[in-house]
């Protein structure tokens, strides 16, 4: 080769090479200008690149420093109660990287104060697969939860605590209760009174305990198991965790070749506890309920139908406001029955959500027979690829 | 302030003959380096030309390359001018943690050039 031509060549591949040195700049003083500490972590969890932010937050200023670190030495993570997530807990996020991108609420050691002290900041931690490149890497983002949602989950784990402390004297009242009424058997009036008293501790103690349900799924305290599951196992396992009374008002509609679905077991089972709580409420405790399946396209569609008042005098609009907190629907309001907590149903739409499905009321036209003029709540489940055909639909 | 860059730092660097020492051209390549790092390290005059990234384990390769690329446009950096402990690698692939103390000085003809003293921290040299 001519050597003007070489080194013409040279030039060319000097050129180019500066030029993707000043896109390299560009970007990297880019992602140093962000307010979100950002880090890449190789597929052993060593911090491979951060930005300027990162390292303002986890070591003095200095990337180079953060540079062949495990993630789990590099920055402390706490929960929201302030505990110090060891990196072989199960709530550390390391542990859920695994199982695709996701997202968690924490709070991050901040030492970006220059006394030196250390304070925490709530912040949300979102993780994300880089997966077509050569080697498979994970990009994790730092946010600051903005004010509004600091307070709001402050003002959440305020409430966790207070339904904590109210659940132990709740207990001794509960059973103080109980000895008095085993002890005064002749004043009918006393007694009387103490029956009162006993239900609405009763109805406190299941406000509190779903108060604390909601509160821990707000803070992400709620311990997923997300896992492929049979239906047809958990619902029979759930039936047979019922008292026998409420057991016998259930039907299933079940082809036993198909149906799994991705559910967490204890969540699906507080979620189908509610419903039947709801149906039963509803129904004075006469309720019939069936729960049919079928699979539509990526979607396992579980129909809870009953024999309670339904929705037939309801928009949809409104139906769907049932699943906000302490919302009670005017046509359902009755003075022979007492009120419900209005949580029962916002469980059942967070636990759905936690899930990756959702709930919904199917609003039907009134039609003759025992059973079809009821409620139906139709729950939405991610489709696990095990399902093979169609389940049985609902009449 | 750590960003900072002072003339005549090279050279000042240069004259500790007790610790290695390694420079850099405004691309990254290496230009020189001193007995005790050949001694320390084991590089040899191969490594003249060679990017200074050779020296720096596989995964601090991005970071570098990016920390490099930046400061070229903004000719800042919060590494230079302080002691850091780093992992450096030898001639013959075994690392050594040491503590580098990075400088940056621009020449006379408007160029950059990066030099480094290197304190072994473990192994036999350790100081």
């Amino acid at each position: 080769m001519p050597v003007d031509d070489s080194e013409k060549q040279e030039s060319v591949q000097q050129d180019l090479l500066d030029q993707m040195r000043q896109s390299l700049g560009l970007l990297r003083v880019a992602f140093d200008s962000t307010d979100e500490a950002m880090l890449i972590l190789d597929h052993k969890q060593t911090i491979r690149w951060a930005n300027q932010k990162a390292a303002d937050l986890c070591s003095k200023g200095m990337t180079a420093l953060l540079l062949g670190k495990p993630l789990s030495k590099a920055i402390p993570f706490y929960s929201l109660k302030g505990e110090l997530l060891p990196a072989d807990s199960e709530q550390h996020p390391c542990h859920r990287f695994e199982d695709g991108d996701g997202t968690e609420r924490l709070l991050i050691a901040n030492n970006e104060d220059q006394s030196g002290s250390t304070s925490q900041t709530l912040s949300l931690l979102l993780w994300r697969h880089i997966t077509n490149l050569r080697e498979p890497f994970l990009l994790l983002i730092l946010r600051d939860l903005d004010p509004i949602e600091q307070a709001l989950l402050k003002q959440r784990i305020f409430i966790q605590a207070l339904a904590h402390e109210l659940r132990t004297p709740l207990a001794i009242l509960s059973g103080s209760l109980k000895r008095l009424s085993r002890i005064i058997q002749n004043d009918k009036r006393v007694l009387s009174n103490l029956e009162t008293a006993t239900s609405e501790s009763r109805r406190v103690c299941k406000l509190v305990d779903k108060l604390m349900l909601l509160s821990d799924l707000d803070t992400g305290q709620f311990n997923w198991a997300i896992e492929e599951t049979s239906l047809s196992e958990a619902l029979e396992e759930w039936r047979t965790s019922l008292p026998k009374e409420k057991a016998a008002r259930i039907k299933f509609r079940f082809d036993p070749k198909c149906r799994y679905a991705k559910i967490d077991r204890q969540a699906f089972c507080i979620v189908l506890d509610q419903l039947l709580d709801n149906s039963l409420h509803f129904s004075d405790q006469k309720a019939t309920v069936e729960i049919s399946a079928r699979l539509d396209a990526e979607t396992v569609l579980i129909f809870f139908e009953d024999s309670g008042p339904g929705f037939t005098d309801t928009e949809q609009a409104e139906v769907n406001s049932i699943f906000e907190r302490f919302k009670r629907l005017e046509e359902h309001r009755s003075n022979s029955r007492p009120e419900g907590s209005g949580l029962g149903l916002a469980i059942v739409n967070e636990l759905m959500q936690g899930m990756g499905g959702r709930v919904e009321v199917k609003l039907r036209t009134p039609r003759p027979g025992p059973i079809r003029q009821g409620g139906c709540i139709v729950l939405s489940l991610p489709f696990s690829g095990k399902a093979q055909g169609c389940l049985i639909e609902p009449r | 302030m750590a960003s900072e860059w002072t003339p005549g730092a090279v050279a000042a660097l240069r004259e500790r003959h007790d610790l290695p020492f390694v420079r850099a051209d405004a691309e990254g390549r290496v230009m020189e380096f001193n007995p005790r790092f050949h001694d320390v390290y084991g590089w040899d005059e191969q490594l003249i030309g060679q990017s200074i990234s050779a020296i720096l384990p596989q995964e601090f390769r991005e970071q570098h390359h990016s920390g490099f690329s930046r400061f070229k446009l903004t000719e800042t950096s919060k590494l230079v001018n302080h002691p850091l402990e780093l992992i450096t690698i030898c001639c013959d692939g075994t690392s050594v943690r040491s503590e580098h103390f990075i400088v940056a000085e621009k020449t006379t003809d408007n160029h950059w050039s990066f030099a480094a003293t290197l304190r072994p921290l473990e192994g036999p040299h350790a100081c």
